[in-house]
């Protein structure tokens, strides 16, 4: 059976400094606020919300830019004149570097991978006639890879979306201080996962059938639960029902499973 | 202003795979604006008192008039596909919502023909619904020729273009980022942390980015025509809010716009 690591956070804690330089950056004034669990700045323009270690979204910073909006574009307007995709990509890594926030560099027999994917997002105008692409945003997705498998959920990697100008409208960041081996576990094998929920498909009397599209497997970064704060292994499984009568193809359904089964340690023990 | 909402969702399908979360999906979307914002609640059917009859219109034979057209802003939450949305089998009128071109090559067969009295927005925490290209009928249907003719004032639809997750939490924290709770319900923080409503559009693509994994892309497809702007609007009482799109003006147009999570 293939193993995997279960790797622990320790969430980042932002100071006043940090979290009002950050809220600069999108000139927001505001009141800056404080518990044990968390820090922000909250003003009529927006907000700037950073979660710190123990609360349920430790490490995850929030930006919110109230004045402009994603689809405030006038409708008459053919294009968008948006900042460049590689541009917005500097701008995300100049800031995440110069507060350190973001993904640190693991260590404790992990391995941390970073990726970034910057690209202008094109929405599509119909007139009744014809279909006119346009730059409708510019997006930044810096994707966080652990041991090779990809984080997934609200406190993973970085996320930026951009309009005209050169600070983003919408900016979330996960920050670790560290990323550390906690555990190894036994996961399930794909096969087993298919198998598993074919058969449970299976027992629903009535029930379209069902056949699997997808299966793969991440980290789940999710909400901090208490304990120890960890990442660990899930299956995403696209699911798709047989059509019904007259339709072309049926719902498709995304299931998560927890992919770890029992600690290789202790079994080894 | 004081506004009005509506919801419905299904867990216990009998023709599909059930699902667990749906009622607290919906619930958290309603309780949220009723208790904390101060929305009028007129509706929240679940199982099999949810009903595709609810949202037919009433031209097509269904009650929308008496349902969803009645409230402001509507959420449902169940399976979706790029024809539509389902309910339960045994349910009235038949168990999907259908889109245009879905059951026939002509066009002009769809259930959705909403706005033309209270409904702005139509929230479909759905799979697949606002795919951009899908095969209907033999022939590709993108998602104006399934969508377009639902609007008849409505302001947009929002859903996702790609497979989503039966999460509990969605319904809450959208309708947390358009009253500007979200400080408090994301993070669990007292409400003295304050509010910071964000626009419909941009409260949708937050919510999925907060909720959703990171492959999931959301999507919003609104309709605007002369002296509109929709895509600006803002919930009832947080900001701005577009006069109806109305049909047959000088133009009229309907646009779509991704987000990836």
């Amino acid at each position: 059976m293939t193993t995997m690591t279960v790797a622990r956070v320790r969430p980042t804690t932002l100071d006043d400094d940090r979290i009002t330089a950050l809220a600069e950056t999108i000139s927001l004034r505001g009141e800056l606020l404080r518990t044990d669990e968390a820090i922000a700045l909250v003003g009529p323009d927006g907000a700037v919300v950073h979660g710190q270690p123990g609360n349920r979204m430790g490490g995850l910073t929030n930006l919110v830019d109230n004045r402009r909006g994603i689809a405030d574009v006038p409708p008459e307007t053919d294009q968008r004149r948006l900042i460049p995709a590689e541009k917005a990509a500097a701008i995300v890594a100049e800031l995440t570097e110069r507060l350190r926030l973001g993904p640190t560099v693991a260590d404790g027999g992990v391995k941390l991978d970073v990726r970034v994917d910057a690209r202008v997002t094109q929405g599509v105008r119909f007139d009744g006639k014809e279909r006119y692409a346009f730059d409708a945003k510019t997006d930044v997705r810096t994707r966080v890879l652990l041991d090779g498998v990809p984080l997934s959920g609200p406190r993973a990697g970085v996320s930026a979306t951009f309009l005209e100008d050169a600070s983003p409208v919408l900016l979330a960041v996960t920050t670790w201080d560290a990323v550390e081996a906690f555990d190894e576990v036994e996961v399930l094998e794909k096969d087993e996962v298919v198998e598993n929920l074919l058969a449970a498909a299976k027992g629903r009397r009535r029930a379209t059938p069902v056949e699997i599209v997808s299966a793969s497997l991440a980290y789940w970064a999710g909400p901090y639960e208490g304990g120890a704060d960890v990442l660990e292994p899930v299956w995403f499984v696209e699911v798709a029902h047989a059509p019904a009568k007259g339709e072309e193809a049926g719902p498709h359904q995304l299931v998560k499973i927890a992919a770890g089964v029992r600690s290789a340690r202790r079994v080894a023990a | 202003m004081s506004y009005s909402i509506g919801v419905e969702w299904i867990n216990a399908y009998n023709n599909l795979n059930a699902l667990h979360h749906e009622h607290e999906d919906a619930g958290g979307f309603y309780d949220e604006l009723r208790l904390h914002d101060g929305a009028t609640g007129l509706f929240n059917w679940g199982d099999s008192a949810a009903w595709e009859d609810d949202f037919k219109a009433n031209a097509r034979g269904g009650h929308a008039d008496q349902w969803v057209e009645r409230a402001d802003i509507v959420y449902f939450t169940g399976h979706g596909s790029p024809s539509g949305f389902y309910f339960r089998s045994d349910t009235p009128d038949d168990s999907q919502v259908r889109g245009d071109f879905t059951s026939t090559s002509s066009g002009n067969d769809g259930d959705l023909r909403l706005g033309h009295n209270n409904i702005e927005w139509l929230a479909l925490e759905v799979c697949n619904t606002l795919q951009m290209d899908a095969t209907q009928q033999g022939a590709n249907r993108d998602v104006f020729d399934r969508w377009a003719d639902a609007f008849e004032g409505l302001h947009a639809i929002l859903s996702f273009t790609t497979t989503s997750l039966d999460l509990a939490n969605p319904g809450k924290v959208f309708a947390a980022a358009m009253d500007g709770r979200w400080i408090s319900v994301a993070y669990g923080l007292p409400d003295w942390f304050g509010r910071s409503p964000m626009r419909v559009v941009d409260a949708w693509f937050w919510m999925a980015q907060f909720c959703q994994p990171s492959d999931v892309e959301s999507a919003v497809l609104f309709a605007n025509s002369q002296g509109t702007n929709t895509g600006a609007d803002f919930l009832h009482g947080h900001g701005a809010v577009s006069p109806d799109p109305v049909r047959g003006q000088s133009w009229f147009s309907w646009t779509w716009i991704p987000h990836a999570c």
